[in-house]
């Protein structure tokens, strides 16, 4: 389970929302075994992006609110 | 019922809003803590619950090592925290050792090569179709190891910047590799110029790189399975 069900060509800012939902919904700790979420659950054109910071900024983020 | 956002290194805890804008405690095992919240209902995951969740993991980051814990986790109350963090104790430390003033960058990778089309469906003896079907099989065969030989070249020369890493191979079919590395906080620029480098090389592949971000794909496995994709 990627997220990545739909077939048309990337673009950067779809790339930084998958990687952002992939992160929180399929990586990180698993202290309990029940969690139900999957990445279709989620609504990747409604979620924040971002790309890669420089290391002077590195807390602050780049987002962008999609606008739809 | 408790929701719990990540584990880090015992300390003084900054102060933050959770989920529900729920005050974030934390319960402490020794020298390690789980960072929660009082969570009245499971969290839908919409864009504002997600960024909220990343807010708070990304905020501890400042603080010291973390673990961010996966988006959806509630737990009972703090006895059942403080059960599951002492069971799974020696690999949080070591999983704090090992992300200690590090972050996740992530690098995708997309190419435009598609994979070989299904063969039409035509008129024909089933000898004929079985031999178009064996034709395909084995176009798509080669189109997937010249994939997974490019990508572990891509994934090898940008390893070198990191303590760690991980990729998966065509993720989908427009995206050669999505690469995940372990890098110094310090030194995030150094993989992006890489990245960047390596884009402007190969021209048929576009190099995105994303993060910093915290240590998600790199944190431990408990429960003896593997926190790696499903399906």
């Amino acid at each position: 389970m990627t997220g990545e069900t739909d077939a048309q060509p990337a673009t950067y800012e779809n790339v930084a929302l998958v990687e952002l939902v992939d992160r929180l919904i399929d990586k990180g700790v698993v202290l309990a075994g029940d969690i139900t979420l999957s990445v279709a659950d989620i609504d990747l054109v409604h979620v924040s992006l971002r790309l890669l910071v420089s290391s002077s900024d590195r807390f602050a983020g780049e987002r962008t609110e999609s606008v739809t | 019922v408790r929701y719990v956002y990540a584990i880090r290194a015992a300390g003084a805890l900054p102060d933050l809003r959770g989920l529900g804008d729920a005050p974030v405690e934390q319960v402490r095992v020794e020298d390690v803590a789980a960072v929660c919240s009082a969570s009245p209902r499971p969290p839908e995951p919409d864009a504002p619950r997600l960024w909220r969740h990343q807010e708070v993991v990304e905020t501890l980051m400042r603080y010291g090592p973390v673990l961010p814990v996966r988006f959806g986790t509630r737990l009972a109350d703090d006895e059942e925290i403080r059960t599951l963090v002492r069971r799974h104790l020696p690999a949080l430390v070591a999983g704090l050792a090992a992300v200690r003033d590090k972050v996740e960058v992530g690098v995708r990778v997309l190419w435009a090569q598609a994979p070989p089309s299904q063969p039409p469906v035509e008129a024909g003896t089933g000898r004929d179709y079985l031999l178009r079907r064996a034709a395909h099989q084995h176009a798509e065969d080669a189109w997937r190891l010249a994939a997974e030989r490019r990508a572990d070249d891509l994934h090898g020369a940008l390893a070198v910047f990191a303590s760690a890493a991980t990729r998966t191979v065509l993720p989908a079919p427009n995206t050669l590799m999505a690469g995940a590395y372990l890098v110094d906080a310090e030194q995030v620029d150094r993989i992006g110029v890489a990245a960047r480098a390596l884009g402007e090389r190969e021209a048929d592949l576009t190099f995105v790189p994303t993060g910093p971000w915290p240590p998600y794909s790199f944190a431990p496995a408990l429960q003896g399975r593997e926190v790696d994709r499903v399906g």
